[in-house]
């Protein structure tokens, strides 16, 4: 290892941030998953819209290691479903079979998917052949693969979810940084109005704003406007923290160092400022992600966000809202578990970064 | 007479890692009743936690792994203090043993009343009711000389003086009449006036009780005005010991000795005027603040400066002299067009080029600022941690446009040799250096644009005494060499007559007096310079 | 004081004149408006509607009135008790809000006090026993409390309280109990109801105010005050209990209309997630249906809610803080 004495502060930040164990843990385990949904055409045996009409409603079905005759293996397979009529109610149920098992293939053809229209396959990470069906969260209503629709849908709230910070972001950055600078009445009134805004509820206010979106919109036009919604949750803190930040750094005393060394506003900014900032925006931002992915959450779950066919982890958790289907499916509720996930990591990460950029860490 | 307090072979160190040096090492101390020891260090000597030993609060990651402290109580005998238990030590602190803490106002409470705090140890103690208690604080408060005392202890901490709440603070110190008194730097916080008053309260209540008194400081200067016998600590290690007098005049070990010579002395030698022209005019400069005051946020104007005039003659080191708040800093970032101000700043520079600060604004500020130049007070705060030292000190000189980078880098080696540093520092990143070699940094990071005209912000302010001396002598010989004009902001008389060759006295915002040092010093003619010099600590050698 | 009071309750007025504005702009927000829907409902029952109809139905409502005029009759009507009719439950919104405000309050005021009640002794707590057992599970659970969406959690205790308490959780009474008079069994058995969803809406906030209590408390207890105070002699807990607790009360305090606006942000979703007989579902079902009518004057009642809370907790903090009490500055 290198003296401390010799690094810079950057590398400092990294150092810290590192042998925070469970804030790097975290950002491996987000990287991950972020890298799997990513890729969810190919990591997800099936497609989101592709029905099993002989395993609806499901359970989840688990990955086993023995034989159907007790021996151990070292090839993943599940035990096998067959369905039959119920002697009694001559309805038709799926039953274990536990006399069977069907292997697990990897680089298993599936149907086949394009990859954002830039290759297309039907090679699928994982898979079970022809007769069988691997469904590891189960099944909906209407067959289709609750594992293989989280993947998707962790995608679509993390891509809303980051859309809208950066708008948030950007509208923050701004806003705050005009307040900030300009300080005095445009400062006064800016804050006034942010304040006002910060008192309001957001959930109520936006549930309302979502209703009002008319319902023949296309799917796209949508996600715009839950975008800006989400947007309009998160940008007040971001503007609120960017100000006081600017006007906090501006009698610093090596930013008046930097004016009297010559130079320029911009410039200052750039190279006194900023870095200094940059740690504690990235810990504002992960905060405000997580607010944001909660809130796609809800109001999707409410059916006033996102809506079929496209997935995001609230419109999944949608059929869940009555009392009956939690108690007979209970694996509707398995995607929410992801948004705890998520919001959890963001959350460890956000902790560390602001613990490698106090300066007093180290 | 047997002494109230003997410490012996006192230890003590982090729990968990007994591998480490201790940071105490076997000091052994004792004091006597009536007796005042005075406990000097610099920072990180251990002074402090030694005083936290005796009151047993000790952070809860440090402690005693060997000696004694001996206590003599009134009611429970001699007793060892490292070993009592923490029920035992409660009926000693507050009532036999009292402690004066460093900063007043953090030391009490905000949001409780004066008069409920200082009378905590009362009800405690004595079994006082809380009215009872109450009305005892207000005596006591009368007779450490707060003002309306029956008043006073019905207000709240925040709207007292730092010198009253520091009263206060004595007045709960002693209120059950203590064996021992501790004072732990119980005038750093205080401005030099008030830090007088409360030296003489202090000694004079100490009388009254009959008390032992340990007086904590950095400051020899101070240690010499209460203390009958000094201990000098370094490193944890006790390294000299004897009677004040005695070790002041003959110090025995080195480091005595280095504390002492680093103490600023006046300067006997009048720096020649080098030439009357005056290199910076300042007149009716005024800089007010828009303030929000509480919570109504309605907006006062307070005037921070009024009307100040003031000029800097060329090759002379000119002090501005005042106590915190009076506007020194604001005198200097106005000068140097940072904030806003009305008035007249000229500077006019050795090439005859005039600059009307006032009237510039980007390009004229910046070619301003390659004659002037500033050092401020905090070295931890006013170097860029992102940049290297290279890139601080190569930076300057290309965004003034002085020179090529491979010459702004061999100008930045020589400044950085000058200010006593090595080259091969460039490479590192402002957190590997010590608080005065920070200084340092920044003192070549304002010199390597070449200015004639330097502003000091409190440049010693919060280094210790040793770094202190030497940056004066820095500062000194970089003066002659360069030929720099410079304004030296500083609270210190010590450090003003040891430099400057003109001061001006500033308080609440205004210029109340200025004239050559040797006149101000020696014939003050405002009666505030007049307290100013007789308050201001000078070592009692006789 | 009583200048202190005037003006905050100006404020709050001038904020709720805001809020009413927002509400009214968001009523009038969805396409088409009233003459459209009763156009459509009497389409709906197979009549044919002129256009000419339409437009006299929006003549005689004066829907095409100037916004800032509607606004105006709007909120005069408002205030005169007129609140609107609900084409959703065919009823006056008065009826309809008359028989869920009660249990929408209860639910909040008893969340509310959850989160006071748990959150600042558990912060107070574990800031003391920083490192020690408590603290590390007050903040595990307490990441948790944060992380787990609302709705998600009233669907797992649900879930759980049927499987290990044959709980029919949901509503607010048993199905044995719908319909019959009051008695001691059916109160235990509406309590019995109230405890998921009082615990769901207090979770967030609960957690919120541990960690906000304890690094608070934390800062607070590294100030010197803090060991003076030790130094007069009193014990670490009388001290912990005296200074700064009282100290970090104060942020805790000025907080109050804050929680209170996340209590209210949560309120709907655990209303509809249970199926309580309370603003929740109604609200839910006044939007999908656009029914703005109702939906703004429920969403005026959420904000009233919350700004009678700020001003409560503008009033606690007065009489907490001798520096607001004298108008002095804080930091």
């Amino acid at each position: 290892m290198t003296a401390a004495a010799d690094l810079s502060r950057r590398q400092l930040a990294w150092r810290a941030f590192r042998s925070n164990r469970l804030a790097f843990l975290s950002l491996c385990l987000l990287v991950l998953l972020v890298f799997v949904s990513l890729f969810a055409e190919f990591f997800a045996p099936y497609t989101p819209q592709e029905r099993n009409r002989a395993y609806t409603d499901g359970a989840p079905m688990g990955i086993t290691f023995t034989n159907a005759d007790g021996g151990l293996s070292l090839a993943p397979m599940v035990i096998a479903r067959v369905t039959e009529r119920d002697p009694d109610t001559l309805r038709r149920v799926t039953v274990a079979d536990p006399g069977a098992r069907w292997p697990i293939a990897f680089f298993a053809r599936g149907e086949s998917y394009s990859w954002f229209g830039l290759f297309e396959s039907d090679i699928h990470f994982f898979g079970v052949g022809d007769g069988g069906y691997l469904h590891l969260f189960g099944t909906d209503r209407l067959g289709r693969d609750i594992f293989s629709r989280t993947l998707y849908a962790f995608r679509t709230s993390l891509s809303i979810g980051l859309a809208s910070v950066v708008a948030a972001f950007v509208l923050g950055i701004t806003v705050g940084g005009i307040a900030g600078y300009l300080g005095g009445i445009v400062d006064a009134a800016i804050m006034r109005v942010i304040e006002f805004l910060q008192s309001i509820p957001t959930l109520p206010l936006w549930l309302t704003v979502a209703a009002a979106v008319p319902r023949e919109w296309t799917a796209l036009q949508i996600y715009l406007v839950m975008t800006l919604i989400l947007a309009m949750i998160g940008w007040t803190t971001l503007a609120r923290r960017v100000r006081s930040r600017i006007i906090a750094m501006h009698s610093d005393e090596h930013v008046l160092a930097a004016r009297l060394g010559g130079n320029r506003p911009v410039r200052v900014f750039r190279k006194h400022m900023l870095p200094a900032f940059t740690g504690y925006l990235i810990v504002d931002l992960t905060l405000a992600f997580s607010t944001i992915v909660l809130a796609e959450t809800a109001l999707s779950f409410l059916g006033l966000g996102l809506r079929e066919p496209v997935v995001s982890l609230g419109v999944l958790m949608l059929p869940a809202q009555s009392i009956a289907a939690i108690i007979l499916t209970p694996w509707y509720l398995i995607p929410g578990f992801f948004v705890v996930i998520v919001v959890l990591l963001l959350n460890f990460i956000g902790d560390g970064v602001r613990d490698a950029a106090d300066p007093s860490s180290y | 007479m047997d002494p109230i307090i003997d410490i012996s072979g006192l230890t003590l160190a982090l729990d968990k890692s007994r591998s480490l040096p201790s940071l105490v090492d076997r000091l052994s101390l004792s004091i006597g009743p009536g007796e005042t020891l005075g406990l000097v260090g610099e920072s990180g000597s251990g002074k402090s936690l030694t005083s936290l030993a005796i009151m047993g609060l000790l952070p809860k990651a440090i402690g005693a792994t060997a000696g004694s402290i001996l206590f003599r109580s009134e009611r429970a005998g001699a007793v060892d203090l490292v070993r009592l238990n923490d029920r035992r030590m409660r009926k000693l602190r507050g009532r036999e043993i009292g402690m004066i803490f460093q900063e007043p106002m953090s030391a009490f409470s905000l949001v409780h009343k004066v008069g409920e705090q200082v009378a905590e140890p009362l009800v405690l103690h004595h079994g006082l009711s809380r009215k009872a208690a109450v009305a005892e604080a207000a005596h006591l408060l009368d007779r450490v000389g707060v003002r309306e005392a029956g008043r006073a202890v019905e207000r709240y901490p925040f709207e007292f003086s730092g010198g009253m709440l520091q009263r206060a603070m004595i007045a709960r110190a002693v209120a059950c009449t203590p064996r021992l008194i501790i004072a732990d730097e119980p005038t750093t916080a205080l401005d030099v006036t008030v830090q007088a008053q409360v030296l003489d309260l202090l000694a004079e209540v100490q009388r009254e009780v009959g008390a032992a008194m340990l007086f904590i400081t950095h400051d020899l200067a101070v240690a010499s005005k209460v203390a009958d016998r000094l201990a000098v600590l370094k490193n944890g290690r006790l390294v000299e010991e004897g009677p004040t007098r005695q070790t002041l005049n003959a110090p025995r070990h080195d480091y005595t000795k280095a504390l002492i010579a680093a103490l600023p002395r006046r300067a006997s030698q009048t720096v020649a005027p080098a030439s009357e022209a005056d290199i910076l005019t300042i007149s009716d400069l005024s800089v007010s603040y828009r303030e929000s005051s509480g919570f109504s946020r309605r907006r006062a104007l307070k005037k921070v400066l009024s009307d100040v005039s003031l000029a800097i003659r060329r090759g002379t080191v000119t002090a501005l002299v005042g106590e915190s708040g009076s506007g020194k800093t604001t005198l200097a970032r106005a000068a140097l067009g940072l904030i806003r101000s009305t008035g007249q700043v000229t500077m006019v520079a050795a090439d005859g080029s005039r600059f009307d600060v006032g009237t510039l604004t980007g390009k004229g500020l910046r070619a301003y600022w390659r004659r002037a130049q500033m050092v401020f007070q905090n070295p931890y705060a006013s170097l860029n941690p992102w940049q290297t030292i290279e890139e601080t000190l190569v930076e300057p000189q290309l965004q003034h446009g002085l020179a090529s980078t491979a010459k702004a880098r061999d100008t930045a080696v020589e400044m950085l040799e000058r200010c006593g540093l090595e080259a091969g520092m460039m490479k590192r990143f402002p957190h590997a250096f010590s608080g005065g070699q920070r200084q340092r940094i920044a003192i070549a990071r304002a010199l390597v644009v070449g200015p004639e005209l330097l502003f000091c912000d409190e440049p010693l302010s919060s280094l210790d005494v040793s770094s202190q001396a030497r940056i004066i002598a820095l500062l000194k010989s970089l003066r002659r060499d360069l030929n720099l004009s410079v304004l030296l902001i500083t609270h210190d008389l010590a450090v003003t007559s040891a430099l400057c060759s003109d001061v001006a006295v500033m308080r609440e915002g205004q210029i109340i007096e200025y004239g050559p040092s040797d006149e101000i010093f020696d014939r003050p003619r405002d009666p505030y310079t007049r307290r100013l010099i007789a308050a201001a600590p000078k070592l009692e050698l006789t | 004081m009583l200048a202190f009071l005037g003006r905050r309750l100006i404020a709050a007025m001038i904020v709720m004149v805001a809020f009413s504005f927002v509400v009214f702009f968001l009523v009038q927000l969805p396409p088409g408006d009233f003459a459209d829907v009763w156009a459509a409902s009497r389409a709906a029952q197979g009549d044919t509607v002129t256009p000419d109809e339409v437009e006299n139905i929006r003549e005689a409502f004066g829907l095409n009135r100037p916004f800032v005029v509607q606004y105006a009759d709007w909120m005069f009507s408002l205030l005169q008790g007129d609140l609107g009719f609900s084409f959703e439950f065919q009823k006056p919104v008065a009826h309809v809000l008359a028989e869920r405000l009660p249990l929408t309050l209860a639910i909040s005021f008893a969340a509310l006090v959850i989160i006071y009640l748990v959150g600042v002794p558990l912060g107070i707590y574990s800031a003391v026993r920083q490192h020690k057992m408590v603290d590390y599970s007050a903040t595990f659970i307490g990441y948790f409390g944060l992380a787990t969406p609302n709705f998600l959690l009233a669907l797992i205790l649900v879930y759980l309280a049927q499987r290990w308490f044959g709980l029919s959780a949901g509503g607010i009474f048993s199905p044995e109990y719908l319909g019959q008079p009051w008695s001691w069994g059916k109160f235990w058995d509406m309590l019995s109801h109230l405890v998921i969803p009082v615990l769901v809406l207090g979770s967030a906030g609960t957690a919120a105010q541990v960690r906000t209590m304890r690094a608070t408390m934390l800062d607070e207890l590294s100030k010197p005050y803090v060991r003076a105070a030790l130094a007069t002699g009193k014990s670490p807990w009388q001290v912990i209990l005296k200074y700064p607790t009282r100290v970090a009360i104060i942020p805790i305090v000025s907080t109050l209309g804050w929680e209170l606006t996340l209590v209210i942000s949560g309120a709907p979703i655990v209303g509809i997630v249970l199926s309580l007989p309370d603003m929740g579902p109604v609200f839910l079902q006044s939007l999908i249906g656009q029914d703005m009518a109702l939906a703004g004057v429920i969403l005026l009642i959420y904000y009233l809610l919350v700004v009678i809370g700020t001003l409560i907790s503008d009033l606690l903090l007065f009489w907490l803080d001798p520096r607001i009490r004298m108008g002095v500055e804080s930091k």
